[in-house]
């Protein structure tokens, strides 16, 4: 049993068998393939050859045989005859001379070539586009290569931008070669006793084929190496700069510290440029940005490179570049929107008269005002907190400096510095930061911890405490005071001597040990 | 020297002078044409004939005309025409200088 159709053709009706209309179709299209460059006049050509064809294949009909067979088809052909058999088969033959058979330079066109190939076919293709044997072309990118790798380089260009010849038409235009019913026979065929003989092909290689294509593994294998080492480059590099920044935020290490944004201006520093601390925050955040995205990308890259993946993101790319450059404009922004408004230091000293006629010397001790408080210690960007939960507030330690008063009473001086606030409201950002002190007859109490709060802590406050002591008068200095002397005077009234020894103000302005 | 080419060139010039000539005796469509010119081994593949006909067509040495058949559908009847006729002329004339300047050619030893 045999599957047959219906065809109509010629102006007849047909049946015909499956296989015999594969073959009777092929040929019917090749003609009108062939032809179809010549317009009207090959339709009609077309036309007239159907009819015959379909004359052919009446007289193939008899009583018996209702269905067209194979036979009956390939006999018809070969009545007919081939395109290739048509020896005038063109209608205007010298113009055909001229224009469509000629193909020259211009009519090429370069692709990389698929059947040439030890890589991307780059050069194969090379080769047909400039009529050389592909082999010259591989040893001078071979030599370019060891220029730099400028070879590799223009190579991959190559590689991307040119496209691969995939059809027939194709290869044809690649070689130069017209593009017709015939050509692309030839290079069908062609190809056809290539894939037929490719086992025995390798046998039949001549030694110095064999060491151009053991060349070509070797670069394959370079290429490969160069690019695994690029994917290992990214990888290597990506966790190192997430392995540092995540430590220096952890406070591991002080590697912020080293980084400059530009000459002199120090991350860590970054705080100091900022009056508004909304704005340092976001600052701070696009800057995270910035920096870990890119870290992430080469992460990602590496390990898409070396794992061959193929996913492909494009809205999370979009997505992640998009956020990438608002960061790195907000961040811009927010820094030159604040360096001109640059935020000032302030600092006031407040001063008071110490009673003490009643007294021969002053005793001078400290409080440990944080000593019942639940405390805990911050570190950011370098600065230490101390937060307590309780009332909220951020203690900071005072610095006690002993100099010589200027007339005969004693005095205590409070001078509070802060930084980044604007030049009009810093009075009143000074009355935010608390001190505390109190005298009890011939005891001089201070605090050892001055504080602000919580939400003031950009303020950065230092508050320093002199005590001035006039001319012939003594102070006795506690051990606990010891703890916040500026190191100098604690080396000269605390390590050096036991404690709690009195001193005597002496004409030349230094305290002078007494009994 | 291509001789593939010039065999070609040649035939194809008889072949254009043939079919002019079978038309000069009676209207035919291509079948007939066909058949004569394979009686005379001129023609190899029937390919060939179509597109000579559809050039001398185009160049007016033939018109045709579509005739009913006893059997199938109808056939296209080619005529020549008056220039071709003319051209017919030239051809035989043509062709009867070159035989005898080729004969004296060939024959002269």
């Amino acid at each position: 049993m045999k599957k047959t159709t219906q065809i109509h053709i010629g102006g007849r009706h047909f049946t015909i068998d499956e296989d015999a209309y594969q073959k009777l179709n092929h040929y019917v299209e090749s003609l009108k393939m062939h032809f179809s460059k010549d317009g009207e006049t090959g339709k009609e050509i077309n036309e007239d050859i159907e009819q015959r064809i379909a004359e052919l294949l009446e007289n193939k009909i008899s009583n018996g045989k209702q269905a067209i067979t194979l036979d009956d088809v390939n006999e018809t052909i070969k009545v007919l005859g081939k395109i290739e058999d048509f020896e005038y088969a063109g209608t205007t033959d010298e113009a055909h001379a001229d224009a469509g058979y000629s193909f020259r330079r211009e009519n090429r066109r370069f692709y990389r070539d698929p059947d040439n190939y030890y890589a991307g076919g780059v050069c194969g293709g090379l080769g047909s586009y400039f009529d050389m044997d592909p082999l010259w072309i591989r040893l001078a990118f071979v030599f370019l290569f060891f220029a730099k790798g400028l070879g590799l380089l223009i190579y991959l260009i190559l590689w991307i931008v040119v496209p691969k010849a995939r059809t027939t038409a194709e290869k044809l235009q690649m070689k130069g070669r017209p593009v017709n019913l015939s050509t692309i026979k030839d290079s069908v065929s062609e190809e056809y006793q290539r894939f037929r003989t490719s086992d025995g092909a390798a046998a039949a290689r001549t030694g110095f084929e064999n060491v151009v294509r053991a060349l070509g593994l070797v670069i394959i294998a370079i290429f490969k190496f160069v690019i695994g080492v690029i994917g290992v480059a990214f990888l290597v590099t990506g966790a190192v700069f997430l392995a540092v920044i995540i430590m220096g935020v952890l406070g591991f290490t002080n590697v912020f510290g080293h980084v400059q944004l530009w000459d002199g201006f120090y991350l860590t520093e970054i705080h100091t440029y900022f009056a508004n601390p909304t704005h340092l925050y976001l600052a701070i955040i696009a800057l995270i940005l910035v920096v870990l995205i890119p870290v992430i990308a080469l992460i990602y890259g590496g390990v898409k490179i070396l794992f061959d993946v193929k996913s492909r993101h494009p809205v999370l790319r979009v997505f992640l570049l998009t956020t990438w450059i608002l960061a790195f404009v907000l961040f811009l922004t927010l820094l030159f929107v604040n360096i001109p408004n640059s935020p000032v230091e302030a600092e006031g000293t407040d001063s008071s008269v110490i009673e003490s006629k009643n007294y021969p010397h002053l005793v001078v001790d400290m409080r440990d005002n944080i000593l019942n408080k639940h405390i805990t210690q911050y570190r950011v960007l370098g600065y230490r907190f101390r937060y307590s939960k309780w009332d909220e507030a951020l203690y900071d330690n005072v610095k006690l400096n002993i100099e010589a008063s200027d007339d005969d009473q004693y005095y205590v001086s409070i001078r509070k510095k802060i930084k980044n606030v604007d030049l009009y409201n810093s009075d009143e950002y000074m009355d935010e930061v608390y001190y505390r002190w109190e005298q009890e007859d011939s005891v001089l109490l201070l605090d050892r911890y001055f504080y602000t709060d919580d939400d003031e802590f950009w303020m950065f406050a230092k508050v320093e405490v002199t005590l001035k002591v006039p001319e012939g008068r003594g102070i006795v200095i506690k051990p606990a005071v010891c703890d916040i002397l500026v190191p100098q005077q604690r080396q000269t009234y605390c390590d050096d001597v036991p404690a709690g020894k009195k001193w005597m103000m002496s004409p030349e302005g230094a305290l002078l040990q007494s009994n | 020297m291509d001789f593939e080419n010039a065999k070609a060139q040649m035939r194809k010039g008889v072949l254009e002078f043939c079919i002019l000539s079978i038309l000069s005796k009676n209207d035919a469509y291509a079948t007939d044409i066909l058949n004569a010119l394979k009686k005379s081994e001129l023609i190899v593949v029937e390919g060939t004939l179509y597109p000579l006909l559809s050039r001398q067509k185009n160049a007016g040495l033939l018109s045709y005309r579509w005739e009913e058949s006893p059997q199938g559908p109808p056939r296209k009847y080619y005529a020549l025409t008056d220039k071709g006729r003319d051209v017919l002329k030239e051809l035989e004339s043509s062709w009867k200088d070159l035989i005898e300047a080729v004969d004296s050619i060939i024959h002269r030893n």
